[in-house]
């Protein structure tokens, strides 16, 4: 179900939201696919760079709306979701690393790198996810 | 052609649907990531390819993206207009070069590695405006 501003909320059932994710990575692969047979500038996303971004997304919180999903023409799958006036991006590239970062104004931003097995800082920043789109009502 | 002041427009042209978000109208931060020249470990070109579109009209700007930036089996979507402002707030620097286009132009020194590229075009698409490609020019 989209809404005004272009992205899916988080469906309630855990299998829905499973069979989504799923159908905007396989249209990932697809036009990665495509664009590889006529561009030689393209990196394929490993398969490894999926199977992160399914767990990276399960970990995500349930208030949270679907982020946008898309390739990265160095191999990677970015998320990037639009609270507000701010924006947050998530890259993984299949290597156990997971990329963030966050902007809300020209003086507030966070960014980081960790592994997707960290328990300190990933939770802590995808804790913050929830906030920001609690502030911003207008994405609710 | 040369200076470019800081409320002149650049433009970065867009091949996938996946980059842009017709809905929320936004230009997703791929756009703004330059090429990457090494794979390990993951290393980026330090510019980043636009054209200056300040005082020409639309139709002219889809044509020279479909001239000079289209190849063969990838097509233009859509472009990210940015103001030249809003890449100096991020200490870069726009250059212009003049080839393949007059109007052509690098914005420079992009980092090198993936944080800090994944940074700043993260700021930039926030800063930039979607311009879907029209059905007909």
């Amino acid at each position: 179900m989209n809404n005004e501003v272009g992205f899916s909320h988080f469906p309630s059932d855990k299998v829905q939201y499973r069979k989504q994710v799923q159908r905007e990575l396989d249209e990932i692969r697809e036009e990665i696919k495509e664009t590889c047979a006529v561009a030689k500038d393209v990196s394929p996303a490993p398969e490894s760079a999926y199977n992160e971004t399914v767990s990276l997304l399960e970990q995500i919180p349930r208030d949270v709306p679907m982020p946008d999903m898309m390739w990265l023409e160095d191999g990677g799958i970015g998320l990037e979701w639009r609270p507000g006036d701010g924006i947050v991006t998530m890259s993984l590239y299949g290597d156990n690393l997971v990329t963030f970062v966050t902007v809300l104004d020209d003086q507030y931003e966070i960014a980081g790198t960790c592994p997707l097995s960290d328990t300190i800082l990933l939770p802590s920043f995808l804790a913050t996810l929830p906030i920001l789109f609690r502030e911003n009502p207008l994405y609710e | 052609m040369n200076d470019i002041l800081q409320d002149e427009i650049l433009t970065r042209f867009i091949f996938s649907s996946k980059h842009f978000a017709r809905g929320n109208q936004t230009v997703k931060f791929r756009t703004f990531i330059p090429p990457q020249v090494s794979k390990d470990p993951p290393t980026y070109s330090d510019s980043l390819s636009v054209y200056r579109i300040s005082t020409i009209p639309d139709g002219e700007v889809w044509e020279i993206g479909r001239v000079h930036v289209e190849t063969e089996g990838r097509f233009i979507k859509a472009r990210a207009d940015i103001s030249a402002g809003d890449v100096y707030k991020n200490k870069l620097k726009v250059i212009p070069d003049m080839q393949p286009h007059e109007r052509h132009a690098n914005i420079t020194p992009f980092p090198a590695d993936r944080l800090a590229c994944q940074r700043i075009a993260t700021k930039l698409a926030r800063a930039s405006k979607l311009v879907v490609l029209p059905e007909k020019i």
